[in-house]
């Protein structure tokens, strides 16, 4: 501070040198970053090993690089143990990555565009549309069309709140957060409308794995679905990525850098919208991995999305991984829906960031 | 002195809803824990799943909730007493078709309380114990107020009543106390008689072939496990159930374990909202239960849901289990 | 140099306070206004006959004003006359209904988005925002505008040089690696001036930069801005401070142009009772020898009317 004040008034001086401890916050990250992804691929690793059957790390190894072209190995494995690795196992390890990486990256994005950290990818009324169409195909007894209806739902809600709250083509954060939650205050008064209709003995119960999150059903067309979601709609946002900074402080200001602001905004509202309505339409509406890992990881990536992005989705991938282990092998056979246990996991660490929390940034 | 009238007022008050209450039939109750059934009979008192219930007179206006309850009364003879029945969850068996005919199903769902109050009736037998909620028929001491006797299937308790494990012998005497409850302990007599008859005769499966007993889910199967009608019906047939080791009546499982246990036959429970049509094209459709034996080879064994659940059709059940396996290995 | 200035601006012919002899009107404006192709001549920013309304409200009413390169110019108005509109329009964030802004020869309102952003820097009011970002991330933002066609990145070495260096031209070089929202509110200034300096802009806008600091920064940041020597247009609450730092004066209101000039033309106690509402004095600054106000109290006060009844007479 004192070196400011000295150089007062003197006009330009000579460029500073650039203070040597950029390149140490780099490796900060760097390492962040690099640890985040060793520990997602060795913990899918372990989880494909894990589960309620009894199987021979040999046995996974033979089956999956039996699939991959890989040497297997000598150990010949029967065709059921095969399809409990390469059929149950890996997709759904692979998708819990996928729809991990997914609404972290979501949910970070919806919190910094709309500025509000409880933000999460089912602000805009998107989980209750997409529940809405999930429980009207279960209902109607054409399961299969589940995925499909479940996204349909979630953009058709996205355009509803959207529509709603459009003012002349402009759209502030604070209208579209309250036309969210008319939304979806909607979309969850007609799923419970149809499930008080038409719920007859037991399909109440599949709604409700439905509506807590379940990446039970995980399948090679999960990982399908949710791998180019991701590798489409989450590209676009991280390359957009820093525009995000430029909206933190404000919208005069965003335009001033010469960023068409509501282009912008609708173009990441849309970006989170297909995003998330992809991710629910394969595993169901699972909560607290958009809400609470970009507060986790923020203080981990330093500021600045460039840096945010990548390592909440890194990191969204290896909570939900773990969480879905542990959702599948607590009760061992039963199985819990996993939207309980990233409740169970996200709320403690969300209370103790809150008591934790030094910079005052979000508070 | 101000402050002693409220006090006043709240005794006084206190004092005359006991005595209403006492005025309502079933609270003069003599503390007897068994079914009292002396020939020609009342008052009957049993305990139902943490409630006392005490009939003075025979019921004249039953009101039934689930094919269940429905079913039995109708076999023991009781059709003409039964003023609604509501919640059913299939068609009436062959055999009770005749004595069924003029039903009258007042709503496929629970009923609201007002519904049921309409029929003027004076008990209510419920196959759940949901059934006795506040948005259902109504709640069981807001219906014993009204003059309403009720009772919950025995096998559906809850908490500390919660049969464990479910046995026919709980079945059976749940036949014995409705028998004693509407006043027809003969006819229950001779019910009881004849389901044991039946039973005796089963001859189980030898051999103990694995079964799943596969009730709905696709992709959490939720299946029948250890300690509920599930179980009792497989034991009589001489199956083993997969998740025998689980303790609750029915459980959501993982594919995966039942992948792992590969078992020899799959029990499809067949309901019109979820046929086993559609559980033998899930089955077939995930590419991890495609390759299951029993759905390579179709090895399927079906029972209707009202069947599933406990009362009089498990013995038929467990029965019918039996022939269908047989005609499976059948060339 | 401030008296220099002032001296140099009081020789200039004053702009007469009626709006409708704009010296921009008509065939003699048409030396300033050149639509197209933007010329890379310095000759400032010209407001010629700029009218907004908003649902039916006129906030803006045929303002005309030039602005001489390299000057700085105060805008002031009462709360609601419509500086921070008028900011917004000169930099191209808003359209104005009628009239236009001419920036070196360019219409402002004709620049793509991009360009704009290259040429002109505005800071809003200070909000004090949920900002996560160290120094250096705050002022890269200021090379957005110049980021790369396809990809949109920035943030490479160049970038990071101008950063720096705008850093520098402030004085805050130090504080590169420090987060936000630990400066204090002189420093977020600071900082943000420097973002505006990283777009390298023609021209700055500011509106109202010195709420919320206390005396010393705000001297020292009006002297910074000074020191800088862009054209720049700052829009102040405090009369003095105008009159201290400002080579021109827009004065504001209910949207309309009460007047144009130097402080010296525009600060004058009839004037600021008619705008404001309060009764003041002017004297020469002892050191400086530009206008400092000095105020009696609101005008209704009879405790504060001029002692010579003839004086204050609009």
């Amino acid at each position: 501070m004192t070196g400011s004040t000295a150089q007062q008034g003197r006009g330009p001086v000579a460029p500073a040198r650039v203070p040597a401890s950029t390149g140490a916050r780099r490796t900060g990250y760097l390492f962040w970053l690099i640890t985040a992804v060793v520990a997602l691929v060795l913990g899918g690793a372990v989880a494909v090993t894990i589960g309620p059957a009894e199987v021979s790390l040999a046995q996974v190894w033979g089956s999956v690089a039996g699939h991959l072209g890989l040497p297997a190995g000598s150990t010949p494995v029967p065709p059921l143990t095969d399809a409990i690795v390469w059929q149950l196992r890996m997709p759904r390890v692979l998708t819990a990555a996928l729809v991990g990486a997914g609404l972290a990256l979501s949910g970070a994005v919806m919190q910094s565009v709309t500025r509000n950290p409880l933000a999460d990818p089912y602000l805009l009324g998107l989980s209750s549309g997409a529940s809405l169409g999930a429980v009207c195909v279960v209902i109607l007894g054409v399961g299969f069309a589940l995925p499909a209806a479940a996204f349909v739902g979630a953009l058709l809600a996205l355009l509803a709140t959207l529509n709603i709250a459009r003012v002349g083509g402009s759209i502030t954060p604070g209208r579209a957060v309250l036309a969210g939650l008319a939304i979806a205050q909607l979309g969850s008064a007609g799923t419970s409308f149809i499930i008080f209709w038409a719920a007859k003995g037991d399909s109440y119960r599949e709604i409700l794995n439905w509506l807590l999150g379940s990446l039970a059903g995980s399948s090679w067309s999960s990982v399908l679905i949710a791998g180019v979601a991701l590798a489409l709609v989450g590209t676009g946002i991280l390359l957009a990525a820093s525009r995000l900074d430029a909206f933190s402080f404000g919208d005069t200001t965003a335009a001033s850098l010469g960023i068409n602001v509501n282009a912008t905004r609708w173009g990441f509202l849309v970006a989170v919208a297909l995003l998330t309505g992809a991710m629910v339409a394969v595993s169901g509406a699972i909560g607290f991995v958009g809400l609470i890992l970009p507060h986790l990881v923020r203080g981990l990536s330093g500021p600045g999305h460039r840096r945010l992005l990548p390592l909440v989705a890194v990191v969204g991938a290896l909570f939900l991984v773990v969480a879905d282990t542990l959702a599948r092998t607590v009760f061992d056979p039963r199985e819990l829906p996993v939207g309980i246990i990233t409740a169970f996991i996200g709320v403690p660490v969300f209370l103790v960031l809150i008591k934790r929390k030094r910079s005052g940034a979000w508070a | 002195m101000r402050t002693r009238l409220p006090a006043i007022i709240a005794v006084g008050a206190a004092l005359l809803l006991a005595g209403c209450a006492s005025a309502s039939p079933g609270s003069t109750a003599p503390a007897t824990d068994d079914a009292t059934a002396t020939t020609g009979g009342y008052p009957v008192t049993v305990q139902n799943c943490d409630n006392t219930v005490t009939v003075d007179q025979a019921p004249e206006r039953i009101v039934t909730i689930k094919s269940t309850t429905t079913e039995l009364l109708l076999a023991l003879g009781l059709g003409d007493r039964i003023v609604g029945s509501a919640f059913l969850d299939g068609p009436l068996p062959a055999a009770l078709d005749s004595v069924g005919a003029d039903l009258n199903v007042i709503s496929d769902f629970v009923p609201g309380q007002e519904a049921v109050l309409a029929l003027t009736p004076d008990f209510v037998y419920g196959g759940w114990e949901s059934n006795f909620s506040a948005d259902g028929v109504g709640e069981r001491a807001a219906l014993e107020d009204l003059g309403i006797g009720s009772y919950v299937s025995p096998a559906a308790c809850k908490g500390d009543a919660m049969p464990d494990p479910l046995t026919f012998d709980t079945v059976f005497a749940e036949i014995g106390e409705a028998g004693a409850l509407f006043g027809v302990p003969d006819a229950a007599s001779a019910l009881i008689d004849e389901q044991e008859a039946e039973l005796a005769d089963l001859t189980p499966v030898t051999d103990a072939p694995s079964a799943l007993w596969y009730s709905s889910g696709t992709d959490t199967p939720y299946v029948g496990a250890g300690i509920g009608a599930p179980q009792m019906i497989l034991d009589a047939a001489g199956l083993t159930n997969i998740f025998a080791d689980v303790h609750d009546t029915w459980t959501s499982a993982g594919w995966e374990s039942v992948v792992a246990a590969n078992p020899d036959v799959i029990v499809l429970v067949d309901a019109s909202w979820n046929t086993a049509d559609s559980k033998i094209a899930n089955l077939e459709g995930n590419p991890a239960t495609a390759g299951l034996d029993a759905v390579v080879d179709q090895r399927y064994l079906v029972v209707p849901f009202a069947a599933g659940e406990a009362g009089i059709r498990n013995v038929e059940a467990a029965g019918s289990l039996v022939d269908q396996y047989a005609a499976l290995d059948a060339p | 140099m401030s008296a220099e200035r002032g001296e140099a601006a009081s020789a200039r012919t004053a702009h007469p306070r009626d709006a409708a002899n704009s010296p921009f009107g008509g065939a003699e404006g048409a030396l300033f206004r050149k639509s197209g192709a933007p010329t890379v001549s310095a000759t400032g920013v010209a407001l010629d006959g700029v009218s907004l309304s908003i649902e039916g409200t006129s906030i803006l009413q045929a303002v005309s004003a030039a602005l001489p390169a390299g000057t700085v110019t105060g805008l002031l108005g009462p709360n609601g006359a419509g500086k921070s509109s008028l900011l917004r329009i000169i930099a191209g964030i808003d359209r104005a209904d009628v009239g236009t802004v001419t920036l070196d020869g360019a219409v402002v309102g004709q620049l793509r988005r991009r360009e704009a952003a290259q040429r002109i820097a505005l800071l809003e009011q200070s909000v004090t925002p949920s900002v996560d970002l160290s120094v250096r991330e705050v002022v890269l933002l200021g090379r957005i505008p110049h980021r790369s066609r396809l990809l949109g990145s920035f943030g490479g070495e160049d970038d990071l040089l101008v950063a720096t260096d705008a850093l520098a031209m402030v004085g805050v070089a130090d504080l590169v690696d420090r987060r936000w929202h630990t400066l204090s509110g002189g420093q977020q200034q600071r900082v943000q001036i420097a973002r505006a300096l990283a777009q390298r802009p023609s021209l700055l806008l500011l509106d109202e930069p010195t709420n919320h600091l206390d005396v010393s920064a705000q001297l020292s940041l009006l002297q910074q801005v000074r020191g800088l020597g862009l054209t720049s247009v700052l829009a102040l609450h405090d009369l003095n401070l105008a009159a201290a730092y400002c080579d021109r004066i827009v004065l504001l209101q209910a949207g309309r142009l009460a007047a144009f000039g130097t402080p010296a033309e525009v600060l004058q106690p009839d004037l600021i009772r008619s705008v404001y509402g309060v009764e003041c004095d002017i004297v020469p600054h002892p050191r400086t020898g530009r206008p400092v106000i000095v105020f009696s109290g609101p005008a209704d006060d009879p405790a504060a009317a001029p002692r010579d009844p003839e004086e204050g007479l609009s």
